[in-house]
């Protein structure tokens, strides 16, 4: 283990800093056919609550994939996250990756395949004594290919393949059903795959269920390039994080609550003659502060900034700085923000420079 | 939507059109029908009509002729095929009296008139529950009474010279008599319809309270028991009823797709001749064809196109003795050691077909139960002839043994093939619907890339993977529904109102694409089956969801900060 990478842990030891957010080990490799990257070399960081972290890099230095993984949105090849001591990671996401399948990805190709195929074969020739039919061809086939390549890492390509056996399938039993062949057999396989599928669905969803609360409740994200929707008001914007928090009922009952809130924080963001506007209608400081408040919204814990005031001139730039260091002063609002320029690191409290996937403290050579 | 209202148009035609068949093919024939091909027919059927009356399944069974004939209504004659039935116990076994225009659908169509009083209401459906029959006892020809003070019978009544052949307005007579009573001005007559017009006098006498009237008619009522003055229509003609089928005596559909029915007090009472060959004597020749004049009495529609154009009806006994399969004594030379006796002794008569019905306990429409009454009905028919001959000796002719089907037998040629028909129809706008999937997926798909980067905004907030796939399914969902659920109306109107569309595409165009001679029935049939719709919505929102499955996935596994990079 390097000694940069330690010695943030060692600040982090005095009692009354409560550390909220843990990082260790972190690495990341971006490959591009037989070209690899690291961009992040076994990265350790602390990140007290109250803190204003700044993290300054150049680009392409990795500092915005930190930002990513920290804040869940990015897989990471190995090491280890841990929010208020709670560890979470983010995986590749997928529909179909749910928890038992990722036991059945790390077989061997070959005997995964192998036990898939027999899997299929045992129920099709349970179905067959069950109720013999022409009609197994179908299910038969379904079964196999469905087994062997959904659970497959390429589950999308896969779900192409197995909705066309299911339309196959499903024109074959129409056929069988009109010309009076059996029927218990098609209806119990196609039954059988659809709750299979819909077991794969619900356990992925809880699978990611955590990791998207944290994203939505203990984080806010701001981004250098805004990322407003279009179509949606400045308000309906910032209600975004709290639409998808909620369910839906649970949105609707407290629509004019969570309203209220908005406007309160658009008020204090300046933005309350805005409230009715597009995005395209806004400047870029007035866009970014939008989505600040849509960050707020929720109240976050952590405050993730990557490059907040990278698309700006200098003085929105300020601007946007001021909300975040009043944000940080009258709140005590942690936050971290990525930024390649030295002069807006300085103002944070603490600052780490990433440099050949490290982090180090500024000033080091 | 339109694969919705294609294929829920298709199924309804088709399927209409093969209940239709079923209905209609039945409406002549019983459940099971004893047949034989041979012109000459099968001896011994009373004996089997016993038998087969006894056994706990059957409740009746009734004899039929088929055969060939020509038959001239005025205009040089014509191929017909002729059937004679005992036509009071037909609707015992089948449907065929519901088929005849003057004894049913006519009462039917005067019953379904709301306003109509309840003595007339209830004397029509007294008529409508009496046996149909081949006299035209209707008709009854009444000398035109005094008519007391204040009542009118149209221009008669006027005192002005009326022209010959003027028949008075119906809608001038009391409400009561409309259609019932017709008045003949060049003759003077009243004419009374309808199976009860020999209760004439009550009718006549309610037409009014005037003492003199009640008078007239009472010595009218006298006189009709004289014969000469009051006419009844049957009777008097001496001549045998004959039913035919509508399209024989001319009533067809326009090109407007309307009936065109001639003026029926025309056509009924009309004389048509038919000829049928006795083939009893081996061969054929000009001495074995008959001609015998018939009057027409009624029409009938049973919806088969075949039916309708070629059948006539008439009276069972009649076509027997004329085709020579009746009980005929014969002579017989026996040598008896060197004396020859003559004995004379009868043929015993012959039918081609026995119509039977099966009791309500079963089911007419599973087939497998009548296969099994078909096989006890064999049997049955089988012991009767044999014991039957051996009873006559070599007086029984070696018929050919009859045989017994279904009535699913007797139509399967047909059924099988609109059935094909129907299974082909579903396959070819099953593959449309595919195509359907695969335009919803292609949209859905264009969405998702479209929106690749608001996907990114709403999972970096936190939205989860499904989530962001039930958003698209949802989408395509709600588009289902709204698509089947407008199908579903715009096929319901479509098939409801197909035959009006049909009438006005012919009239605007002339163009007629269903054509009766090919698809046997003159309508289109416009019946929607609830248990098709039951299984071709949920199928028709399944596919539209399955068209946005994949692009569902694609959107759910996107990555949040590859889609936010995404330009």
């Amino acid at each position: 283990m390097s000694q940069t990478a330690s010695r943030p842990v060692n600040i982090l030891q005095q009692p009354e800093c409560a550390v909220i957010l843990r990082a260790q080990g972190i690495n990341k490799t971006y490959r591009m056919g037989d070209q690899s990257l690291d961009i992040l070399k076994h990265v350790d960081l602390a990140l007290r609550a109250g803190e204003f972290l700044a993290i300054e890099g150049r680009s392409g230095s990795g500092k915005s994939t930190l930002l990513h993984i920290m804040g869940g949105l990015d897989s990471c090849d190995s090491g280890r996250l841990e929010f208020q001591g709670n560890p979470y990671v983010a995986r590749p996401p997928g529909l179909l990756m749910a928890t038992p399948l990722r036991g059945m990805l790390a077989m061997p190709k070959r005997f995964r395949m192998r036990a898939c195929a027999l899997i299929g074969v045992v129920i099709m020739l349970a179905l067959v004594l069950a109720h013999p039919s022409r009609a197994w061809i179908y299910p038969g086939i379904l079964t196999v290919v469905f087994l062997g390549n959904v659970l497959g890492e390429r589950g999308e390509r896969s779900l192409v393949a197995f909705t066309v056996a299911w339309i196959a399938g499903g024109m074959y039993w129409i056929f069988e059903r009109l010309t009076g062949h059996g029927w218990i057999g098609p209806v119990v396989v196609t039954g059988l795959v659809v709750a299979f599928l819909l077991y794969l669905t619900i356990a992925a969803y809880l699978d990611e269920r955590p990791l998207c609360r944290l994203r939505s409740t203990e984080f806010g994200f701001v981004f250098q390039f805004y990322h407003l929707l279009p179509e949606l008001s400045v308000l309906e914007n910032t209600l975004m994080a709290a639409m998808v928090e909620n369910s839906w009922l649970g949105y609707r009952r407290q629509k004019s609550f969570l309203t209220a809130k908005a406007r309160k924080i658009l008020l204090e963001l300046g933005l309350d003659e805005r409230i009715y506007h597009k995005p395209n209608q806004l400047s870029g400081g007035e866009r970014q502060r939008v989505a600040i408040a849509r960050a707020l919204m929720n109240e976050p814990k952590v405050l993730f900034a990557d490059e907040p005031t990278g698309n700006l001139d200098y003085e929105t730039g300020r601007q946007i700085m001021a909300v975040l260091e009043k944000l940080h002063r009258e709140k005590g609002q942690t936050i971290v923000m990525v930024t390649h320029d030295r002069t807006l690191a300085g103002q944070a409290d603490r600052t780490l420079v990433l440099r050949n996937g490290k982090l180090e403290r500024p000033g080091d050579p | 939507m339109l694969c919705t209202t294609m294929v829920l148009v298709v199924i309804s035609v088709m399927g209409g059109w093969l209940n239709m068949f079923k209905s209609s093919f039945r409406g002549l024939s019983g459940d099971l029908v004893v047949h034989t091909d041979n012109v000459r027919g099968f001896p011994f059927y009373q004996q089997m009509i016993a038998e087969l009356e006894k056994d706990k399944d059957i409740q009746a069974a009734v004899p039929s002729i088929e055969t060939y004939g020509l038959i001239d209504y005025g205009n040089g004659p014509k191929p017909a095929r002729v059937m004679g039935i005992s036509i009071a116990q037909m609707g015992t076994v089948n449907h065929f009296p519901e088929s005849l225009y003057r004894q049913h659908t006519q009462i039917e169509d005067a019953l379904k008139n709301s306003r109509l009083p309840v003595d007339q209401k209830q004397r029509l459906q007294r008529e409508l529950a009496q046996p149909p029959s081949f006299d035209l006892l209707d008709q009854v020809i009444v000398p035109m009474p005094t008519l007391p003070a204040g009542l009118s019978f149209a221009k008669a009544a006027e005192g002005k010279d009326v022209p010959a052949g003027a028949i008075a307005q119906p809608a001038r007579f009391p409400t009561q008599l409309q259609g019932r009573l017709r008045y003949d001005s060049r003759r003077h007559n009243l004419i009374f319809k309808g199976k009860m017009a020999s209760d004439w006098k009550p009718l006549l006498a309610s037409l009014s309270n005037d003492p003199e009237f009640a008078k007239a008619i009472d010595s009218l009522y006298e006189q009709s028991r004289k014969p000469g003055l009051i006419t009844y229509g049957g009777k008097t003609s001496k001549l045998e009823g004959i039913i035919v089928g509508v399209g024989v005596v001319g009533i067809r559909r326009n090109q407007a797709g309307n009936w065109e029915r001639p003026d029926r007090d025309v056509e009924f009472t009309r004389r048509v001749g038919l000829t049928v060959f006795d083939l009893t004597s081996g061969g054929m020749d000009t001495k074995s064809a008959l001609t015998r004049n018939y009057v027409i009495v009624d029409d009938s529609h049973l919806g088969v196109w075949q039916y309708d154009n070629m059948y006539v009806y008439v009276p069972f006994k009649t076509l027997q003795k004329d085709l020579g399969l009746d009980s005929q004594p014969i002579t017989t030379d026996v040598v008896d050691g060197k004396t020859i006796k003559t004995i004379k002794t009868l043929t015993p008569a012959c039918t081609t077909d026995i119509h039977i019905k099966v009791k309500r306990s079963i089911d007419a429409n599973d087939e497998s139960q009548l296969v099994e009454i078909r096989g006890r009905v064999q049997k049955i028919i089988d012991r009767v002839l044999v014991q039957q001959q051996q009873a006559q000796g070599e007086l029984a002719t070696s018929a050919e043994f009859p045989v017994v089907l279904t009535w699913q037998d007797t139509v399967r040629v047909w059924i099988s093939a609109v059935e094909n028909e129907k299974l082909l129809t579903v396959m070819l706008f099953g593959i449309m619907c595919i195509v359907a999937i695969f335009l919803i997926f292609c949209i859905f798909y264009m969405i998702v890339v479209e929106k690749t980067r608001d996907i990114g905004i709403i999972k970096s907030v936190g939205a989860t993977s499904a989530g962001v796939a039930g958003i698209f399914l949802g989408y395509g969902l709600i588009i289902g529904i709204i698509g089947a659920g407008l199908g579903l109306l715009v096929s319901y109107g479509i098939v409801h109102n197909i035959n009006e569309m049909h009438a006005w595409l012919g009239r605007e165009t002339g163009y007629q694409i269903w054509n009766p001679e090919v698809y046997q029935f003159d309508k289109i049939p416009n019946t929607m089956n609830v248990h098709d719709i039951i299984w071709i919505l949920p199928i028709a929102v399944l596919s539209s969801v399955m068209g946005a499955l994949i692009p569902a996935v694609r959107a759910g596994r996107l990555n949040p900060v590859d889609s936010l990079r995404w330009e």
